[in-house]
C-alpha cells in the first residue's frame, strides 16, 4: 500500500547495549558470593562465652530503689542484698551479710557484713553503703519500699552504722528482718558514690542503663534497650570465677511464646520460660533440650465481687466455685504444670496448709447451692475480667463459661490490658456499673510471708486496691494482723492464725484459687547449674550457670 | 526534549508555590494528629500513674505520682505542658521505662525503617519486572500467571506467610535463623555496637563482615514476608500503566517507525509506568511503620509497631504520642517527596492541582 | 400501571443497567474473575449453612471436647482439632460468616461516608474543601494500629469495634479518590453548563457529578473488602476482636500461635491460613477484574 510513499526518516539508532549494566551485574554477583563465603569462614564459634535468656515482656525501670516489675530479672544479676532466700532450706541465707541476730524483744537487729566486697565503681562495700541504700529506698517511697515499714524511721538512727562492717536496725515492731532483707525487690544495696547528685539525679543515671551494684555482672550501658540487656562479667566479684562460667549474658525480649520455643530449640537462646505447654512432651523428648518444672509461689485466683449482687450472696458464690472444672484446668489448660490450690497461700511456701478444705468440680452441688441463693434457676449475667494475653486465664475462663451455661448462668469474659483491668476494678463495687463481677489475676509475694497474700488480697486496708473481691470482714483483718505480729517470735501460733484466716475465706467463698502455677523453664541441655528460686520469680542468676 | 522546555519555563513558580503550601499544610496535619492522639489516649480507661508505680505499688505512691505528672489537671492544661515540652524537642518520659521517649524511639525506629527499606527494595526489584512482562504480554498465560501471583501476594495473610516460610526455611531446611536482627553471641564476640540502629549499616561502618552478613541473613525472612504485599501492588500498578501507555499514540508511532521493542518498552513505557508505583510504595511506607507490627512480632524484630502496641496496652501515653508524632511526620514527608517525584515525572499533575 | 412505572425506571437507568450487563459479560470471560466469584459464592454458602453442614456444630460454636485435644487430621476430624479438642473444620465454617461480615460491613460503612465527603470537598471547594481534605490527611497520617486500639478501648472489643476501626481507616481513601475525580468532572463543559443554568446543587450532584466520580472509589472498594478481612483478622489476633470461644479466624489464629507449636501441630495454622487466604483471594480477584473492566483506559491513575 505504501510502496510509493516517501521513505520514512531513518530510525534513531538503537542504543548500544550498555556495558556497564553487565559489568554491574557481574560485580554484584561476585560480591554476594564472596560475602557469603566470608560469612561462613569468619563465623567461627566465638571465643567469648555468652548466655542468652529470652523473656516474655519488656524491661521497665533500672532503679534498684524503685523497680518492682520485669526489670527484677536484670537487677538481680547486678545487685545483691543482705540475705538471699534459700527455697530448699526455706529460710534466708547469708549474701552480703554473713551473720545476724536480733534482740530478745525483736526490736533490734544487728547484721555483720561481708568484707572484701567492692561495687562495680570500685567503692568498698560497708555499713555506710547499706545505710545509704536503704535510706534512699525509703526516701523514694516507691516500688517495694514498704518492706522497710518495720524500721522505726523516727528513731535518731533507724539504720545505724555501728562499725565499718556492722549495721543495726531499730524497729517499730518485731519483724523478721533477715527475711525482709531477702526480698525480691527493694532490698538491693548499691554504691554510695552513685553519680547523679540527688535521688532524682541518681534515678536518671540508673535509667540511662548504668548500674552501681556489687553483683557478679554489670550492665553494658551502650547496648541497653527495653528489649535487650547485655551484661558483662565483673572480674573482681567477691565470689570468684570458675571455669565454664560466662563472660557475657544477654536478656532478650521475645514476646511470642512459639518464637521463644523456636529460639531455644534452633537459635541462639540458651534458656527461656513460658513456651506453649502443649509442646511439653516433645520438648522433654528432645535431647538438645532440658526442661525444668519447678514450684513457684505464683497462684491464679478468681476474686468474686463480695460487694455487689449477685456475687454478694455466699450461696451463689459457692455455686460458682463448684462449677469450676479444676481437674480439666490442671490437665488440659496447664498440661500438668500446676496443681489445684489449697487455701490461699501457695504450695511450698510456709503458711500453706494442705489440711484446709478445697472446692471440687461438682455441678450437682453447685445446683444445690444455687437453689439456696436468690437465683435458683440462674438467669444472671456475670462479667469476668482477666489480663489480656494471658493464655491460661483466658482458657480457664472459657471452660468455666461453658460449665456455668449449664447452670443457666451467662458468663461474659473480657480480656483487658492489666492497667485497664485494674483501673476498672478500682472504682469499687459501688463506684461504677461497669465494675466486674469476677476479677482474675495472679499473685506472688514480695517477700516470703503469708501476710503478703492475705493482707494484699483480702484485708480491708487494701480494699479496691488489690483486694479486688472487695472483701471486708473485721474478724479476718484482726486475725491476720495478729499473726503477722507473731511471725518473728511465735511461729506456731502465727501459723495457726493464718490457717484460721484461710478457713474463713473458704467458708465465705470470698475468692477461689484456680491453679498454683509452676515455673516452666526450657534450656539447652549443655547448660549446667540452673537452680530456680521461687522467691525471685523468673530470675535466672547467670552466675550459677556454666557450660 | 519538548517536555523539559515546558517544565523550565512556566511551572517553576507553580512548583515552588505548591511545595510551600504543602509544607505549611503538613505542619497543620501533624499538629492535628498530635492533638487528636492526645485527647484520644486519655479516653482509654487506665491509670498511667499505676503503670509508672508498678504492679504491686501502694495507693499513696500512685496518688503521689499522679500529682507529679499533673495527671489530675484538666486535659487542656496537660496538653499545654506537653506542647511546651514538645517545641524544645522533649517528647516526654515513657511511663513504662522512665526513659525519655526519644531514647526509646531511637531504639525502635531504625529497626522498622531497615525492615521497610529492605521490603521496598525487594518490591521494586521483583515487582517492576513482573509488571512489565505482564503488561507487555497482556492476556497471555504469562499475564494471567503474574496477575494471579500479584493478587495472591496481596491476599496472603502476613502472619500466615511468616509461619509458612519459617516452617520451610527454618525448621525443615535450617537455612535461615529463627528470629531477631542478629546473633548475640556473634555480635559480642566481634565487639559489635549498635550506633545508628541500622544493623547492616553499623556493621559496614564498623568493618564487621560477620555481623554484616549475619544481619542480612536475619533480614531475609521478615523482609520477604513484608514484601509480599508491595510486590503484588507494584506489579499490578506497573502492569496497568504499561497496558495504558502501550496503547498510546506515540507508542504506536514508535512501533510503526520500527524501533526495537526493548527500547520502546523500557525507555518510553516504563518511565511512565513507574510513577504510580513509586507513589503507591511511598504511601505504604508510612503505613508500614506501625502496620508491620505482626511481622515484627513474629520475627522478634522489636520495631516501632511493637513499641506502639505495647505502649497502647500499657496506656503509656507519652510513648503513644511519640509514635503518632513520628508516623505523622514521616507520612507528610513521604507525601511531599512523592509529590516532588511525581511532578518531576509529570508536571501536569502539579499544574492541574494548582489550577483547582 | 405497573408496567409504565417499570418502563420509566428502565428508561432512566438504561445506561447504568447496560453497563452492568457489559461488566458481567466481561467478567464471565476472565478466568481469574470467574475463579474469584466462585470462591466468594462458595464461602457465602458455607457461612449461611454452617449450622447445618458443620460436622460438629456445637464445637463450632465453642463447646470444648477435652478428650481430643490437638489431634491431627483424621476421618472424624478432617482438619484436626484445636487446643480445646474442638473440630477445626466446624470452627472454620462458623468463622467464615464472621470474616465476611467484617469485610463487607466495614467497606459498606466507609464507602458512603468517604464518597460524601469527597464529593462535598470537590464540588464546593474553597475553605470547606480544604478543611475536609486536611482532615482526611490527618486520618491518613494517623497510625492505624493506634486508631484501632483506641476505638476498641472506647467501644469495647468485639466484631463491631473491628468493623468501625477498619471503616475509620478506609474512608479517607475514598474521599481522596472521589475528590480527585470530582475536580476533573467539575471542569467539564457539561457541568459548567449545568452550573451556569443555576440548576439546584442537589440535582447537579446526583445526576452529573456523582455517577461520574465514583468509578475509582468503587474499584478501590471492591478490592478493599479483601483487605478488610485481612486487617480484621490481624486486629482479632491482637486481641481487639471478639472473645473466645467465638470462632473468629483471627482469634483462632492467635490461640493457635500461642497454645501450641505450629510446627508440631501444623494443621491448626495451615487450614486456617488457607481459608483466610482463599476468601481474600476471591474478593481480590473479582475486584481486580472489575478494575480491568471499569477502568480500561486509565487516564489519571493518581490517587488524588
Amino acid at each position: 500500500m505504501t510502496a510509493s510513499a516517501p521513505a520514512p526518516p531513518r530510525a534513531p539508532v538503537a542504543p548500544r547495549r550498555k556495558p556497564w549494566l553487565v559489568v554491574t551485574v557481574i560485580v554484584a554477583v561476585v560480591l554476594v558470593l564472596s560475602g557469603v563465603a566470608a560469612y561462613f569462614v569468619l563465623f567461627r564459634p566465638p571465643e567469648v562465652r555468652v548466655v542468652t535468656y529470652a523473656v516474655t515482656s519488656e524491661m521497665v525501670t533500672l532503679d534498684p530503689s524503685t523497680e518492682f516489675s520485669n526489670s527484677g530479672l536484670v537487677l538481680s544479676n547486678v545487685y545483691e542484698a543482705l540475705t538471699k532466700f534459700d527455697p530448699v532450706a526455706q529460710e534466708p541465707k547469708p549474701w552480703l551479710a554473713t551473720s545476724w541476730q536480733s534482740s530478745a524483744d525483736g526490736l533490734t537487729w544487728t547484721f555483720s557484713l561481708r568484707q572484701g566486697v567492692k561495687f562495680h565503681d570500685g567503692t568498698p562495700f560497708n555499713a555506710t553503703a547499706v545505710k545509704f541504700s536503704i535510706d534512699r529506698t525509703w526516701r523514694m517511697q516507691s516500688g517495694a519500699f514498704f518492706i522497710w515499714f518495720p524500721v522505726n524511721w523516727s528513731h535518731p538512727t533507724p539504720v545505724e552504722v555501728v562499725s565499718e562492717y556492722v549495721v543495726r536496725f531499730h524497729l517499730n515492731y518485731s519483724a523478721p528482718m533477715d527475711w525482709i532483707a531477702s526480698a525480691g525487690y527493694g532490698a538491693w544495696i548499691f554504691s554510695p558514690n552513685t553519680p547523679g547528685g540527688s535521688d532524682a539525679g541518681m534515678a536518671e543515671w540508673f535509667e540511662a542503663g548504668h548500674d552501681s551494684g556489687s553483683g557478679p555482672y554489670t550492665l553494658v550501658t551502650e547496648q541497653y534497650s527495653k528489649t535487650r540487656v547485655v551484661f558483662q562479667r565483673s572480674n573482681d566479684y567477691w565470689g570468684g570465677w570458675r571455669a565454664g562460667q560466662f563472660d557475657f549474658a544477654v536478656i532478650r525480649v521475645i514476646n511470642d511464646p512459639a518464637q521463644r520455643e523456636a529460639a531455644v530449640r534452633e537459635g541462639d537462646v540458651d534458656i527461656t520460660i513460658d513456651v506453649p505447654v502443649q509442646d511439653l512432651p516433645q520438648l522433654q523428648a528432645d535431647p538438645r533440650l532440658k526442661v525444668e518444672i519447678k514450684p513457684s509461689y505464683r497462684t491464679m485466683y478468681a476474686f468474686l465481687n463480695n460487694g455487689r449482687a449477685p456475687t454478694d450472696n455466699a450461696s451463689f458464690r459457692r455455686a460458682l466455685a463448684y462449677a469450676i472444672p479444676y481437674d480439666d484446668i490442671i490437665a488440659s489448660v496447664v498440661s500438668g504444670i500446676g496443681s489445684q490450690p489449697v487455701g490461699i497461700v501457695p504450695a511450698g511456701m510456709w503458711g500453706h496448709d494442705d489440711t484446709l478444705p478445697k472446692f471440687e468440680f461438682n455441678l450437682a452441688k453447685a445446683q444445690q447451692f444455687l437453689a439456696q441463693s436468690p437465683y435458683p434457676t440462674g438467669g444472671v449475667t456475670l462479667k469476668l475480667t482477666y489480663t489480656q494475653d494471658d493464655l491460661f486465664e483466658q482458657q480457664f475462663a472459657t471452660l468455666w463459661k461453658e460449665k456455668l451455661a449449664q447452670l443457666g448462668i451467662t458468663l461474659n469474659i473480657f480480656g483487658l490490658p492489666w492497667e485497664q483491668q485494674w483501673a476498672l476494678a478500682q472504682a469499687g463495687p459501688a463506684g461504677s456499673p461497669d465494675v466486674q463481677d469476677i476479677f482474675v489475676m495472679y499473685w506472688w509475694p514480695t517477700y516470703i510471708t503469708p501476710y503478703d497474700f492475705l493482707w494484699n488480697l483480702f484485708h480491708s486496708g487494701s480494699y479496691a486496691f488489690f483486694n479486688l473481691g472487695y472483701y471486708d470482714y473485721p474478724a479476718f483483718d484482726g486475725t491476720i494482723d495478729e499473726a503477722s505480729a507473731l511471725e518473728a517470735s511465735d511461729r506456731a501460733t502465727a501459723l495457726a492464725k493464718y490457717r484460721e484466716a484461710q478457713l474463713m475465706l473458704y467458708n465465705d467463698a470470698a475468692a477461689v484459687g484456680i491453679v498454683d502455677l509452676k515455673n516452666f523453664y526450657v534450656m539447652k541441655s549443655d547448660l549446667r547449674g540452673f537452680k530456680d528460686n521461687a522467691a525471685y520469680p523468673l530470675v535466672v542468676f547467670f552466675y550459677e550457670l556454666s557450660r | 526534549m519538548g517536555q523539559v522546555a515546558i517544565r523550565r519555563r512556566g511551572t517553576s513558580h507553580a512548583f515552588a508555590r505548591f511545595i510551600a503550601r504543602r509544607a505549611i499544610l503538613s505542619v497543620f496535619v501533624v499538629f492535628g494528629v498530635v492533638v487528636v492522639t492526645f485527647f484520644l489516649s486519655n479516653v482509654i480507661p487506665a491509670d498511667p500513674a499505676a503503670l509508672w508505680a508498678g504492679p504491686q505499688a501502694r495507693p499513696e505512691e500512685v496518688a503521689r505520682i499522679r500529682e507529679k505528672f499533673h495527671l489530675n489537671d484538666p486535659l487542656p492544661i496537660r496538653f499545654y505542658y506537653y506542647v511546651a515540652a514538645l517545641v524544645t524537642g522533649d517528647l516526654g518520659t515513657s511511663i513504662a521505662t522512665h526513659r525519655p521517649v526519644v531514647a526509646d524511639l531511637l531504639d525502635f525506629l531504625p529497626a522498622t525503617l531497615e525492615l521497610i527499606l529492605a521490603a521496598m527494595v525487594i518490591a521494586i526489584v521483583v515487582g517492576i519486572p513482573l509488571g512489565v512482562i505482564s503488561g507487555i504480554r497482556e492476556r497471555s498465560w504469562v499475564d494471567h500467571l503474574v496477575r494471579f501471583l500479584a493478587i495472591g501476594g496481596v491476599s496472603l495473610p502476613a502472619f500466615w506467610l511468616a509461619v509458612l516460610l519459617e516452617l520451610v526455611f527454618v525448621n525443615k531446611l535450617g537455612w535461615l535463623p529463627v528470629e531477631g536482627r542478629y546473633t548475640d553471641s556473634l555480635a559480642i564476640a566481634t565487639s559489635f555496637r549498635e550506633v545508628t540502629g541500622f544493623v547492616v549499616l553499623d556493621a559496614l561502618l564498623q568493618g564487621n563482615p560477620s555481623v554484616f552478613f549475619d544481619g542480612l541473613i536475619h533480614l531475609i525472612l521478615p523482609a520477604v514476608t513484608l514484601a509480599a504485599y508491595p510486590v503484588g501492588l507494584v506489579a499490578r500498578m506497573v502492569r496497568a500503566m504499561m497496558i495504558e501507555v502501550l496503547g498510546e499514540n506515540y507508542i504506536r508511532t514508535a512501533k510503526a517507525y520500527g524501533l526495537p521493542a526493548r527500547l520502546i518498552h523500557y525507555r518510553y513505557a516504563l518511565k511512565n509506568a513507574i510513577g504510580p508505583a513509586i507513589v503507591a510504595l511511598g504511601l505504604s511506607f508510612a503505613f508500614s511503620l506501625t502496620g508491620a507490627f505482626l511481622i515484627e512480632n513474629i520475627f522478634s524484630w522489636n520495631g516501632l509497631g511493637q513499641y506502639a502496641w505495647d505502649s497502647s496496652l500499657a496506656s503509656d501515653y507519652p510513648a503513644i504520642l511519640g509514635v503518632a508524632l513520628v508516623v505523622a511526620i514521616v507520612y507528610v514527608v513521604v507525601n511531599l517527596i512523592v509529590d516532588i517525584v511525581q511532578s518531576v515525572l509529570d508536571p501536569r499533575v502539579v499544574l492541574a492541582r494548582e489550577a483547582s | 400501571m405497573f408496567g409504565t412505572r417499570f418502563a420509566a425506571f428502565y428508561r432512566r437507568h438504561e445506561g447504568s443497567l447496560r453497563e452492568f450487563r457489559s461488566v458481567a459479560r466481561l467478567i464471565r470471560r476472565d478466568p481469574l474473575a470467574l475463579a474469584g466469584a466462585g470462591i466468594i459464592i462458595a464461602f457465602v454458602f458455607v457461612a449461611l449453612t454452617a449450622s447445618l453442614l458443620a460436622p460438629y456444630p456445637n464445637q463450632g460454636r465453642g463447646n470444648s471436647n477435652l478428650t481430643e485435644q490437638l489431634e491431627p487430621p483424621s476421618w472424624e476430624h478432617p482438619f484436626g482439632t484445636d487446643e480445646f479438642g474442638r473440630d477445626l473444620l466446624s470452627r472454620i465454617m462458623f468463622g467464615a460468616g464472621l470474616a465476611l461480615q467484617v469485610g463487607v460491613l466495614s467497606v459498606v460503612l466507609a464507602f458512603p461516608f468517604g464518597v460524601l465527603l469527597g464529593v462535598t470537598a470537590g464540588y464546593f471547594r474553597g475553605q470547606v474543601g480544604e478543611a475536609i481534605m486536611r482532615v482526611t490527611d490527618m486520618f491518613l497520617a494517623f497510625p492505624p494500629i493506634l486508631l484501632a486500639f483506641v476505638i476498641a478501648a472506647a467501644l469495647g472489643r468485639g466484631t463491631g469495634a473491628i468493623i468501625v476501626a477498619i471503616a475509620v481507616s478506609f474512608w479517607p481513601w475514598y474521599t481522596r479518590l472521589v475528590h480527585a475525580q470530582v475536580l476533573q468532572v467539575r471542569s467539564q463543559p457539561f457541568v459548567e453548563a449545568a452550573v451556569a443554568l443555576a440548576l439546584p446543587h442537589r440535582r447537579i450532584l446526583r445526576h452529573h457529578i456523582l455517577p461520574n466520580s465514583i468509578t475509582a472509589a468503587s474499584i478501590q472498594a471492591s478490592m478493599d473488602v479483601g483487605s478488610a478481612i485481612l486487617i480484621g483478622a490481624a486486629l482479632s489476633w491482637l486481641g481487639l476482636g471478639p472473645e473466645p470461644p467465638t470462632p473468629d479466624w483471627g482469634v483462632m489464629f492467635n490461640a493457635a500461635y500461642r497454645s501450641a507449636s505450629l510446627v508440631t501441630y501444623w494443621w491448626y495454622g495451615v487450614f486456617l491460613g488457607i481459608a483466610l487466604f482463599l476468601v481474600v483471594l476471591g474478593f481480590n480477584l473479582v475486584g481486580d477484574a472489575m478494575r480491568e473492566v471499569l477502568d480500561p483506559k486509565v487516564r489519571r491513575r493518581r490517587i488524588w
